[in-house]
């Protein structure tokens, strides 16, 4: 029983919380992810990143075709934030199955493939091809996928992307065609350019999602006064970074309490402090992104601040964040 | 690669808006090579800036360790680098002094290739892109035919061999008030000298004329060009502005000289991962600066549709 400082403190000093967080049938160690796009397929940045300590890796995105991706340039520093338009660029998936999937089975965190397509069926497509990979690596070894994230909220491409996710119709046919072809737990990633984020994270979990990365980023602008033009080549693109963290979590928060899956936090997580606040508002996990671009440490420092934190406030389990909240 | 914490050792003006930084290296990695870059935090940026990225930044030039007890001053290899006050960034770090703290990624990027035997090195900087350049004059001039030892014994020989067969540097400047200063009577840099030796030995220009040749960098390679009668392979190698870039591949191109250019871009990560720095490839498609650059060689790039 605790009653006074000391014997939260003496509490506190005696017991290592539990960080690891259920998605679906998945078990992270921990909750601390990095977001898609952020780490590529985890080679580049091996040597400033000890990625098999993460709670998760979300791959760059995969579509069925190598894609270019967007003409430069295709970044613009704002106010807290970074503005891209990389326009998916990947080397496809049969390229992924062949040089990518080999070194991300090695490794030791959740590897958590992210797809786009951009017609429906070539997400089923994806979803078929990559589980008929799967079934030649025997059920014991590790697959290298153990969940699906489902890009359908990706501001900088013309067709797919955050076309399919700002409709409640074709995000619930789409998840629950998904659903039908994997096992694999799937987790919808939704976009904040929508009028109700809510009724999109309904329509995932009711074709059968079994959570919510919320959010993709914000479509923003910068123009060049003096050349009168766009900053980037597109035009728009999507914004991250600490400026849209405010907007992510309250998405977290309103959609954590209109679905009964669990969501996962992301944007403009860059300390320990930023990642308690999706905890506190309804997040079982989190991703982190930008942040890492300037701090490679990023996800070790706010894993050990959220570990403080859980035994600063005696709390037992990540899941138990949730209820905190007053 | 890898990510560290380093003590700035000299951080001082030597042109309007040009610093010359001097950074502690970290010991387990290895020297970098030039053309290749490193990123950076300063230690503390004014918050209303809203800065979130690292800026990348070219190395000047290295130092390895002293060996020697005697020897006066700093006994840590030393990377040095030259770089332009543009904005809060680089405006924080211009106000960092020696001691304090910068956090570093390093080494990032390739490196230009050497010249073949029988090529003549031309060396073309322009502004704040003589860095690379000197630290590729400074290194050529060491591991070519030139010993560092002759060098330091024959000061004299040295100018002729940078100016004569094997090297040329061409540097461009907007007017004479923009050609760095690098000698200072506080500091017993060895680099220092290296680096007065090789900018006295220098075709100069300036778009005013107010210091040697009258006009650009390209303006200069044409006009030494028109003047050398020796049908040398040149082997062009530049850094600087977009548009000096994309004039040099022209120029390259037109006389089947080899060329390597280092390319600047916008970047997030730094080491390959976000895809975020490209240029448009004249095969098609895009290139990273920071990984597969940022030497490219000049028909790898489609400079023009950079500017």
């Amino acid at each position: 029983m605790i009653n006074s400082i000391k014997d939260l403190n003496d509490f506190s000093a005696s017991f290592e919380p539990d960080l690891s967080v259920k998605i679906g049938s998945l078990t992270m160690t921990n909750p601390v992810g990095v977001a898609s796009g952020i780490l590529g397929y985890g080679e580049e940045y091996k040597e400033l990143v000890q990625i098999d300590e993460l709670g998760a890796l979300y791959t760059k995105t995969v579509t069925l075709e190598p894609r270019e991706g967007n003409p430069a340039p295709r970044l613009v520093e704002t106010p807290m934030g970074l503005i891209n338009s990389i326009g998916l660029a990947n080397p496809g998936l049969e390229c992924f199955l062949r040089e990518k999937l080999p070194l991300l089975r090695s490794r030791c965190c959740a590897i958590i493939v992210n797809i786009a397509g951009s017609t429906e069926d070539e997400y089923a497509m994806l979803v078929d091809r990559i589980e008929e990979e799967l079934t030649l690596s025997g059920p014991m070894s590790k697959t290298g996928v153990d969940a699906y994230e489902i890009n359908i909220s990706c501001p900088n491409v013309l067709k797919g992307g955050m076309t399919f996710g700002i409709d409640p119709i074709i995000v619930e046919r789409l998840t629950g065609s998904l659903r039908r072809r994997t096992a694999r737990p799937l987790i919808a990633k939704l976009s904040p350019n929508v009028t109700d984020i809510t009724e999109i994270a309904r329509a995932a979990e009711e074709g059968g999602a079994d959570a919510i990365s919320c959010i993709n980023t914000v479509v923003g602008m910068v123009i060049d006064t003096d050349r009168m033009k766009p900053a980037i080549a597109k035009g728009l693109g999507g914004l991250s970074g600490p400026a849209i963290r405010p907007i992510g979590v309250a998405a977290t928060y309103r959609v954590s309490h209109a679905v009964s899956i669990p969501v996962i936090g992301v944007g403009g997580i860059t300390r320990a402090a930023d990642a308690i606040q999706y905890l506190l508002a309804g997040a079982q996990a989190v991703q982190i992104g930008t942040a890492l671009f300037s701090n490679p440490l990023a996800p070790q420092e706010i894993l050990n601040g959220i570990t403080e934190w859980m035994k600063k406030h005696g709390v037992l389990r990540v899941h138990d964040i949730n209820s905190m909240l007053k | 690669m890898k990510q560290f914490k380093s003590a700035v050792i000299l951080n001082r003006s030597i042109a309007p808006n040009l610093m010359h930084l001097a950074f502690e290296w970290s010991e387990d990695l290895q020297p970098p090579l030039p053309g290749q870059f490193f990123t950076f935090l300063p230690a503390m940026v004014e918050s209303s800036a809203g800065i979130i990225l690292r800026r990348p930044l070219a190395f000047a030039g290295f130092e390895p360790k002293k060996r020697t007890a005697k020897s006066s001053g700093y006994q840590s290899a030393i990377a040095h680098s030259i770089y332009q006050i543009r904005g809060p960034c680089t405006r924080a770090l211009a106000l960092q002094r020696p001691g304090s703290h910068i956090d570093i990624i390093a080494s990032l990027g390739n490196s230009f290739p050497y010249p073949d035997g029988d090529e003549k090195a031309i060396i073309a900087g322009g502004g704040i892109g003589i860095g690379p350049m000197l630290f590729l004059a400074a290194s050529l001039a060491e591991n070519g035919t030139i010993a560092q030892s002759y060098i330091e014994n024959n000061p004299k020989s040295f100018e002729t061999s940078i100016s004569g067969k094997e090297i040329q540097l061409v540097f461009g400047f907007r007017n004479t008030l923009f050609v760095p200063k690098f000698k200072e009577p506080t500091y017993d840099i060895p680099i220092l000298n290296t680096w007065e030796k090789l900018l006295s030995g220098a075709f100069m220009a300036t778009d005013d004329g107010s210091e040697g040749f009258h006009g650009t960098v390209l303006d200069a390679l044409e006009f030494l060009k028109k003047d050398d009668k020796s049908l040398e392979i040149w082997h062009i190698y530049g850094c600087g502005p977009g548009a000096m870039i994309a004039e040099l591949a022209a120029f390259a191109e037109r006389n089947n000289f080899p060329a390597h250019l280092s390319a600047e871009q916008w970047m997030a990560c730094g080491i390959g991962a976000c895809q975020g720095c490209v240029l448009p490839a004249r095969k098609g498609g895009y290139l990273r600066v920071c990984a597969d650059g940022p030497v490219f060689e000049a028909d790898a790039i489609d400079w023009e549709a950079c500017l």
